[in-house]
């Protein structure tokens, strides 16, 4: 399978820190590929390593399967969108997305019609005379987009574009975003710390920590089925337990036995995702079923939907059910059962790293 | 071309210029301070001497530093003293109105001193307005080559170096400080020593050692107001080269008004520091 | 409110005491009477004898080659050394960034001396002069300084991002500095430009040291004429010399506005 884009055991250290470590990676041709993490794992890096402003320590990088290395940036065919103010300050808008064509000298015909081929994507027509101190935040960052696609590069980086726009323009910007990847078909490495935006954006998601590569996948698998802590932790909001896992039953000091469909035995930690866990005033009994009994300590309301504190033998299960106003909620103080399928407790073990 | 080429291309040339024709005149001050005055005015390096170094007691170079000194003391203190009420009073100013008169202060600054010291030459000499004035309480038939002149000239060219770092570090502090200020202390007196005047220290320090240093040094000026009669270090220094051929004692003394200037900025940077913290 | 009167007061009195001997001399430049105690006239005289002193006409050339020359090489060199301590970070970088500084607060007559020594003693092995050469390299020596700190202080983490993005965007090296570094410091660099003529025309001590007889350059034949005494000759050509670098300073004060604005 011919790859876009691999990462073969690729370290950076600075002279303070190790930045990354050992990464290995592939992204296909056309994948919008996303590297998620906290701040500080080393995302950054990675994408600055495959624009070239980086050198890696140690480790090859591969573009279309030719070694890319020692390249310098303005040869290769990368282009990236940075965080926030790029845009050249004594250009307009228009100069500004014909900048990289300019540079290498397309005749004017290319260049008018590369330019409406990108305005069609990215609707810029009333902007191109303006100047960029003239734009919002989301106007210019759209700029930055049209500037880097109209080059048509081989590989397309993202480093967290919509970081600095409030909520609303985000949303909207990444459906934009997307459906612009989706027709063109550029490979796209997308880098943010916001992992609704990976999941919803992407065809696979890395997630990092602490400048390693934890586990690689596409998003369902990814947040219904997490092969380690962090991935577990990071993603959602679950309920998390530590305890020892025996003969299919979880045992720990918050809870004396809680079934869970995973023959190994061993030290493991349990995930409980909020949004599977129902509940009820009577208990239930089935085979198919935990089912806890609690007190509900605080009601949050989020608008669209509730979180529920529920005090269970000396811990807490957070729940978040819709906020249908039909349905009935125990009120604060009262008894309540919570409930929820065994075989979407999430199970890791601690030998999983 | 690498980008490391292309760098040095950029930076070596004038820092090789640099090394050639500044840091190396420099360390031929050293080799000029060991030297010996001949009988002709030339300098003779067949051993190593000291005689420059006998020569400043002899010459009674230490009450000429002594002078500097304490004229560049006076002349700070004034600056200071006339100074700091400027920036703070502008600093209450509208902003049209604030950095106007920061404009009018500043334009003098860096504008011809030769002829700003000249045109002060005209009202302190015989029949100047200044001297008309003084003559008024003192008898005096000129000011010019007295050292009150040179004093007050020398204020006149440095004033803005006191004013401009002071009105910077005033203008840095917020007014939510001076309020809570208000607030704290009872006495405004207190306030504002308290809080206003220590908030502005960095910029005080820097005002001081950018108006005493000049002045310690300073030629133009003495000369021009001083006359000839009259000794700073300044005028010292270019006597020893200019009119007594004496090249090793200019050395010197341009040594010793370098390292006062590098003891007064080390003593800047450590108050800074020590701000800091 | 006693305090605040006292303050305006001391506005209006040091904007006074700074402002009103340049009008003075200006004013007297003026005057048809040769003493500043009377005024019989307004006239022109005075200005029209500069014109026809060759001796200023002399010194005020000289000033001109030295200041054209120097800026030239000070702006070359100084713009060069601000970049490459932009880009370039290491030990060396960092020794150099400190020293920069040397130049600009040596006391002038220190630089005189070290300058006047070094060329007396390369003249016994080398072809040299004391000269218009010599005035170029000294102002240069100086003058580089001032360029390097002027324009670095613009050289910002924002331009940093700006270069990388032209590198993104397919730029090469010189393409990176001619199309977005240039575009970036020109206020810096054309503010840097007329500060390095004002510093080196109206230069005095350190001329005074290096020139030789016949290259003399316009301040140090002044300040020999200032010395001699208070004469209309004197008021003219220093209300002229002042004039010129207050129109010339206030163009530096009025960039370097624009570019905090931006």
């Amino acid at each position: 399978m011919t790859y876009a884009l691999k990462f073969e055991n690729v370290s950076k250290s600075f002279s303070t820190s190790d930045a990354i470590k050992d990464i290995s990676f592939e992204v296909e041709k056309g994948e919008f590929f996303s590297l998620l993490g906290p701040s500080g794992c080393g995302k950054t890096t990675i994408l600055r390593i495959i624009a070239g402003l980086e050198q890696p320590t140690s480790g090859d990088v591969y573009i279309n399967e030719q070694l890319i290395n020692d390249i310098e940036p303005h040869l290769r065919p990368v282009n990236t969108v940075f965080q926030s103010y790029s845009l050249f300050p004594h250009l307009t808008v228009k100069e500004n997305i014909i900048f990289g064509l300019k540079i290498r000298k397309y005749d004017k015909k290319e260049i008018d019609s590369s330019l409406e081929e990108v305005i069609a994507l990215i609707d810029l027509k009333d902007h191109l005379k303006r100047k960029p101190h003239q734009l919002s935040g989301g106007e210019q960052q759209r700029v930055a987009i049209a500037r880097a696609l109209i080059n048509k590069p081989e590989v397309l980086l993202m480093d967290e574009p919509l970081g600095a726009l409030d909520l609303k323009l985000r949303e909207r910007l990444q459906v934009e975003i997307k459906s612009i990847q989706e027709s063109t078909k550029i490979t796209t490495i997308y880098v943010t710390h916001d992992q609704t935006e990976a999941l919803a954006m992407s065809d696979k998601i890395a997630v990092m920590s602490k400048g390693e590569i934890l586990q690689v996948d596409d998003p369902e698998t990814l947040y219904e089925k997490p092969t380690n802590k962090f991935t577990s932790n990071f993603l959602g909001n679950p309920n998390v337990f530590k305890g020892v896992i025996k003969k299919e039953k979880f045992i720990s000091d918050e809870f004396e036995e809680i079934a869970v469909s995973n023959k190994k035995n061993g030290p493991a930690s349990i995930f409980i995702r909020p949004e599977i866990i129902s509940f009820g005033f009577n208990k239930v009994t089935s085979p198919n079923v935990n089912c806890v009994e609690g007190v509900v300590e605080h009601i949050l309301y989020r608008g669209s939907w509730l979180d529920v504190i529920v005090s269970v033998n000396n811990t807490k299960i957070e729940i978040s059910k819709e906020n249908n106003f039909d349905l009935s909620i125990p009120d604060e103080g009262e008894k309540i059962y919570l409930y929820w399928y065994i075989n979407k407790t999430w199970v890791v073990f601690d030998d999983q790293k | 071309m690498t980008r490391n080429k292309l760098n040095n291309i950029l930076g070596l040339p004038g820092i090789i210029f640099l090394s050639i024709f500044f840091f190396t005149p420099s360390l031929f001050i050293f080799r000029y301070i060991f030297g010996s005055r001949t009988r002709t005015g030339k300098t003779s390096f067949d051993k190593i001497y000291f005689d420059s170094f006998s020569q400043l007691l002899d010459f009674n170079v230490v009450p000429i530093i002594n002078k500097s000194v304490v004229t560049a003391f006076f002349v700070t203190l004034i600056c200071f003293v006339v100074g700091y009420p400027f920036a703070y009073y502008i600093k209450k100013l509208s902003t049209t109105m604030k950095y106007f008169s920061l404009f009018l202060i500043s334009i003098p600054f860096l504008t011809n001193f030769l002829s700003r010291t000249y045109s002060w030459k005209i009202l302190v000499s015989k029949n100047g307005l200044i001297t008309k004035y003084v003559s008024m309480f003192y008898d005096v038939s000129s000011l010019l080559f007295t050292d009150f002149a040179v004093v007050l000239g020398m204020v006149y060219v440095y004033l803005p170096f006191m004013i401009l770092p002071i009105f910077t570090s005033l203008e840095n502090i917020e007014d939510s400080l001076l309020e809570s200020a208000k607030d704290l202390y009872a006495n405004p007196f207190k306030a504002f020593y308290y809080v206003t005047f220590k908030l502005s220290l960095p910029g005080v320090i820097a005002g001081v050692v950018l108006t005493f240093i000049p002045s310690l040094g300073a030629y133009i000026i003495p000369q021009i107001l001083g006359g000839s009669k009259s000794m700073y270090l300044g005028n010292f220094t270019v006597l020893q080269f200019i009119q007594a051929s004496n090249w090793p004692l200019g050395s010197l003394v341009s040594l010793i008004i370098l390292l006062f200037m590098v003891f007064a900025i080390n003593l800047l940077f450590k108050f800074e520091g020590q701000r800091n913290l | 409110m006693n305090r605040t009167v006292f303050l305006k007061l001391n506005y209006i009195f040091v904007l006074i005491f700074i402002y009103l001997p340049i009008f003075l001399m200006v004013g007297l430049s003026f005057n048809e009477s040769k003493y500043f105690n009377q005024w019989t006239g307004f006239t022109l005289q005075w200005y029209e004898q500069l014109f026809q002193n060759q001796n200023i006409l002399n010194a005020l050339y000289n000033s001109m080659i030295v200041a054209v020359v120097s800026t030239f090489l000070s702006i070359l060199f100084g713009f060069g050394i601000a970049l490459y301590l932009f880009r370039v970070k290491n030990r060396f970088t960092s020794f150099v960034e400190k020293f920069i500084y040397v130049p600009i607060v040596i006391p002038d007559v220190t630089m005189a001396a070290m300058m006047l020594v070094f060329f007396i003693f390369l003249s016994n092995y080398l072809e040299i002069k004391l000269g218009i050469a010599t005035t170029i390299i000294s102002h240069t020596a100086f003058n580089i300084s001032f360029v390097t700190v002027l324009i670095g202080s613009k050289l910002t983490r924002k331009l940093r991002v700006l270069e990388e993005v032209a590198s993104d965007l397919y730029a090469n090296h010189f393409q990176v500095i001619k199309q977005v570094t240039l575009p970036f410091v020109m206020p810096a660099l054309l503010a840097s430009i007329i500060l390095s003529f004002v510093l080196s025309f109206d230069e005095v001590v350190i001329s005074m040291f290096v020139t030789g007889p016949g290259s003399t350059t316009l301040p140090v034949y002044v300040f020999s004429m200032i010395k001699k005494g208070v004469t209309p000759a004197v008021n003219s050509v220093s209300s002229l010399m002042l004039i010129f670098s207050l129109i010339l300073v206030t163009g530096v004060l009025l960039l370097s506005r624009k570019d905090n604005l931006k």
